[in-house]
């Protein structure tokens, strides 16, 4: 069974950006910049071609792991949404990784490349999945025992849903769904550079895995989140957007002085360096505590 | 394998319908900044950080700021409608070179393009070469 909901989906997307487009001309709720848009744009079409050519790796991967499945899941509303909730769960995990291990983030940093928070960002896709193997996050729901097919429907379903909360036209949903479901209020603070939202709400669909882990954190109004990466990029080339962060990745590795270094330079967070001379997250969080502290001591 | 050609072709055009659009709707933007609003994106970018001399260039789309805690020099210059900032450091800037009272500078990070800073004065041109050899 073949059915790919992101393809489907595609003429959605393209109508949903013209209409967010004319949204923010006429109300001035949001921003779009025509060379970031491109970027964007040119990163979404390009990681559908990277996707096609490599895609056979998650095949290949797939039908090395089946034959060890615990069971055979077969094809029924109920399965599918089990297989939905679980696959969630997974990309949580992953995604969470992506922002704590640098391998990961060489690849997911892409999507957090632009300053602005419009429906063109969420097609902001990376190029490089194929070198950092993420899809190992699933292995255990192969093992399972959920199709292939299963798996990568739901997987586009969750993409399709991800698509609309990347916006900055909607404010906050009703309470009840805020609870549950991750919204464009979440998903703009996982976006934002601003110290206290980094590192937070690593849904993809449901909020529930960040509120249940700790990681967790609410848009203030009084904190408007700016987006974009802690060194934000000098360039719109679609090339250096995907690649930058391998590549320095790759210097790094060259230039290590230890084994240990190396593991570092691969597997600590994003901005780990030997002598502490760059910035994680948590260092940059933890210099804003203080400075906040020292800001207002009876805080 | 028509149905996956159709599809990005039907992708392409709507990529280029999108661009477009977004073009005709919003032009070509350029930031451009003062003194307040640089030191008030380094202040975002940089928790702690605080103004002590700064230079606009003359296009106010680059502004050289010095944080007065430890004296190190930033820049803070428009791509697009928005700004990124980077640190001046011996660290990062592979060359900087003065002409007159231009800056050339070019940096280590291959995803920050060379950048050519015009001040009013050429002074102030060597004065903030002179800072960035410091820092």
């Amino acid at each position: 069974m073949h059915f790919d909901p992101t393809q489907l989906a595609t003429p959605a997307f393209i109508l949903l950006v013209i209409a967010e487009m004319l949204f923010v001309r006429y109300t001035g709720r949001g921003r779009y910049e025509v060379r970031d848009m491109a970027t964007s744009l040119l990163m979404g079409f390009g990681s559908v071609i990277f996707g096609t050519v490599f895609g056979f790796i998650f095949v290949w991967f797939a039908h090395l792991v089946t034959p060890y499945r615990l069971m055979t899941v077969a094809w029924s509303v109920p399965a599918v949404a089990i297989c939905f909730v679980l696959d969630d769960f997974t990309y949580y995990l992953w995604h969470r990784s992506a922002h704590r291990i640098r391998w990961f983030w060489a690849e997911h940093v892409t999507h957090h490349s632009s300053q602005h928070y419009n429906l063109s960002t969420a097609l902001r896709q990376p190029w490089g999945g194929f070198l950092t193997v993420g899809f190992l996050f699933k292995t255990p729901l192969l093992l399972l025992g959920f199709p292939l097919g299963m798996l990568a429907f739901v997987g586009g379903l969750n993409l399709v849903y991800q698509f609309w909360i990347h916006t900055e036209a909607i404010g906050k949903m009703p309470r009840w769904f805020e609870a549950v479901m991750n919204t464009p209020s979440h998903h703009r603070v996982h976006h934002a550079t601003n110290a206290r939202y980094l590192d937070s709400n690593s849904a993809g669909v449901f909020i529930v895995w960040d509120k249940l882990l700790g990681t967790f954190v609410e848009e203030d109004e009084a904190e408007k989140p700016r987006y974009g990466i802690v060194k934000n990029l000098g360039t719109f080339n679609p090339f250096k957007v995907a690649f930058h962060e391998f590549i320095g990745m790759a210097k790094d590795i060259v230039s290590a002085k230890s084994l240990r270094h190396v593991a570092g330079y691969i597997f600590a967070p994003p901005g780990w360096s030997p002598d502490g001379s760059r910035e994680t997250s948590d260092s940059i969080k933890a210099r804003w505590a203080q400075y906040r502290s020292a800001q207002s001591p009876a805080e | 394998m028509t149905d996956q050609l159709l599809y990005l072709a039907i992708s392409l055009a709507g990529v280029a319908a999108m661009i477009g659009l977004c073009a005709l709707l919003f032009g070509r933007a350029v930031a451009t900044l003062d003194t307040r609003s640089a030191a008030q994106r380094l202040a975002n970018d940089v928790p702690g950080f605080r103004l002590g001399n700064s230079a606009l260039s003359a296009d106010c789309r680059s502004a050289m700021l010095e944080d007065a805690r430890n004296g190190t020099v930033w820049l803070v210059t428009a791509r697009g409608d928005d700004f990124v900032t980077r640190r001046l450091g011996r660290g990062d800037v592979k060359t900087a070179s003065r002409d007159g009272a231009a800056l050339a500078l070019r940096f280590f990070d291959f995803t920050f393009p060379a950048a050519t800073i015009s001040f009013h004065d050429e002074a102030v041109a060597r004065d903030w070469e002179a800072r960035m050899g410091k820092a």
